[in-house]
């Protein structure tokens, strides 16, 4: 410490301080340098995890897109009156796959379910369905997405996508809905009835009413699909 | 101040040591740079490398594009009567162990 004050203090030259003063501030920008290329190349790795994550999920959300895209629901239900007796019988009550507009697979199945649960009035709140979207490809570095599949008592679908336990690259894709109830078509026959007491045929009004509902899902191009995870 | 406007001198040894001092901290400060150049212009190699993957990757240039199927597994209780399954797809990427994206087959 001494020594340093006497230097500090003393009338001979400072040339090892300026060269030590020299060396620290090449030394300090050299760690700087070296800090942000590092730094630089370490952030090559993330990108990579990130993308097969973002690439992962967008791929998913397009395939959801184009399995659900234009599918369609006919529900058809009949019933028929006897005016004589006032007993009504169920004829027809179908709900299912329009398969001229779209084929049926496993996520057309899902739907359908939770579709025919708001049909029958079964549910009065949202239904949700979930399924994972799994690659099978072996070679190409692809991630399991889960997706959450919500459908509202108007039919319309929410799909949230995500890889698993990680909302970062979470994505949401919103599917519109159209329902048509066509106005019930109503018929009155001349039915020969056989009477089981009297075992007498007569004549009864039965009267047929036929109701058809349509739901139709939004084309490709009304679905959306939004970016809702925080990378 | 005083000691810079100093008119003495200093001795030999001195004045080496501080050659000395200055030569070594110019040639690491060098070689920091030259490593950081290095460093930067793989990295810039790698990023170069990563975007023409995810460009085949987004825009399908695969070629020929690889037919494949992903598994669709039906996972929530209330439907687990639906049976899962597969659907055709085509994969895309530049290569493969590449970034890849898929689409429905058509």
């Amino acid at each position: 410490m001494n020594s340093l004050q006497q230097k500090l203090q003393g009338r001979r030259g400072a040339s090892i301080l300026l060269a030590l003063m020299f060396f620290l501030i090449c030394a300090a920008i050299g760690a700087i340098v070296l800090t942000a290329a590092f730094s630089n190349a370490g952030r090559m790795s993330h990108m990579r995890d990130d993308q097969t994550a973002h690439l992962s999920v967008s791929s998913a959300a397009k395939l959801v897109r184009a399995e659900l895209a234009d599918m369609q629901f006919v529900g058809e239900y009949a019933e028929v009156t006897d005016e004589y007796t006032g007993v009504v019988d169920t004829i027809t009550d179908t709900f299912a796959l329009d398969t001229t507009v779209s084929a049926a697979t496993s996520l057309t199945d899902l739907v359908k379910e939770m579709a025919k649960d708001i049909y029958d009035g079964t549910a009065s709140a949202p239904i949700t369905g979930t399924f994972t979207i799994t690659p099978n490809s072996t070679v190409m570095e692809l991630k399991p997405v889960e997706v959450a599949l919500t459908m509202s008592t108007t039919y319309s679908l929410t799909a949230e996508l995500s890889i698993a336990n990680d909302l970062r690259y979470a994505m949401t894709l919103t599917v519109p809905a159209n329902t048509n109830k066509q106005q019930p078509v109503n018929e009155w026959k001349d039915v020969p009835v056989l009477d089981p007491m009297t075992l007498i045929e007569e004549i009864h009004i039965m009267h047929y009413v036929t109701k058809t509902t349509t739901i139709t899902f939004g084309a490709a191009d009304k679905i959306t699909i939004s970016k809702t995870g925080g990378s | 101040m005083k000691k810079l406007l100093c008119k003495r001198g200093e001795t030999l040894t001195e004045t080496l040591v501080a050659i000395l001092v200055v030569a070594l901290s110019a040639a690491m400060l060098a070689a920091m740079v030259t490593a950081a150049v290095n460093i930067n212009l793989k990295a810039n190699a790698a990023v170069d490398a990563f975007y023409a993957e995810l460009s085949a990757a987004e825009l399908g240039s695969v070629m020929p594009p690889a037919a494949g199927t992903v598994t669709v597994t039906i996972t929530s209780t209330a439907h687990s009567a639906i049976s899962g399954g597969t659907v055709g797809v085509t994969y895309y990427g530049a290569d493969t162990n590449s970034l890849a994206a898929y689409e429905k087959a058509p």
